[in-house]
């Protein structure tokens, strides 16, 4: 998780930050995982004939979450560079020089 | 990964919230595909049938998609799925 603003902190106040982003990223994780499983499970699972997966929802549910995963780290980047836009569109106000374009 | 984030009552505790939040969505996945009509307030064979079945698949669903992420993240060294945004 770059970018965060952890300057400024004391030393062990940014102890501190690093090990609570370090326990919110193992509950996103596991967050993840569950709501990857529900929506997939939702879009390819659709009739209880037997109790077991389909040869064709398995492959539904894999490439579900292959897609998911992708367009996840994908809409990621976009945030990050919207971002980074916004905080250099902070910064580079008010006739600074330096400001280059992108 | 920081070994203090592994010590016994974080780790239990992980565990049990992810166990109660996998119930939960596979108890309403399971609810809103097995049980459709609201006639009475019970459940009917069919339902209960369509419900045993749906746990089963969901469960077999997990695997897949825990050996899926296990895959991933092999292949990003050493970590947790990180760099996506929380919602």
């Amino acid at each position: 998780m770059a970018g965060l603003p952890t300057g400024g902190l004391s030393s062990e106040d940014e102890k501190r930050m690093m090990g609570i982003m370090q326990e919110m990223q193992i509950q996103d994780s596991m967050r993840l995982y569950n709501e990857l499983v529900a929506t997939c499970f939702q879009n390819c699972v659709d009739n209880f004939r037997s109790s077991k997966l389909e040869g064709k929802e398995e492959a539904c549910v894999v490439h579900c979450a292959q897609k998911y995963l992708k367009a996840a780290a994908r809409a990621g980047q976009r945030f990050a560079e919207q971002q980074q836009q916004q905080m250099m569109g902070l910064s580079g106000s008010s006739g600074s020089s330096g400001g280059g374009s992108k | 990964m920081d070994p203090s984030a592994m010590n016994p009552v974080d780790l239990a505790r992980r565990e049990m919230a992810f166990y109660a939040d996998l119930f939960n969505k596979m108890a309403e996945v399971c609810f809103r595909k097995c049980v459709t009509r609201y006639s009475d307030g019970d459940l009917q064979t069919g339902e209960n049938v369509c419900v045993d079945r749906c746990v089963s698949k969901y469960l077999s669903a997990l695997q897949k998609v825990g050996e899926l992420l296990q895959e991933t993240q092999q292949q990003q060294t050493g970590g947790a799925v990180g760099g996506l945004p929380s919602r």
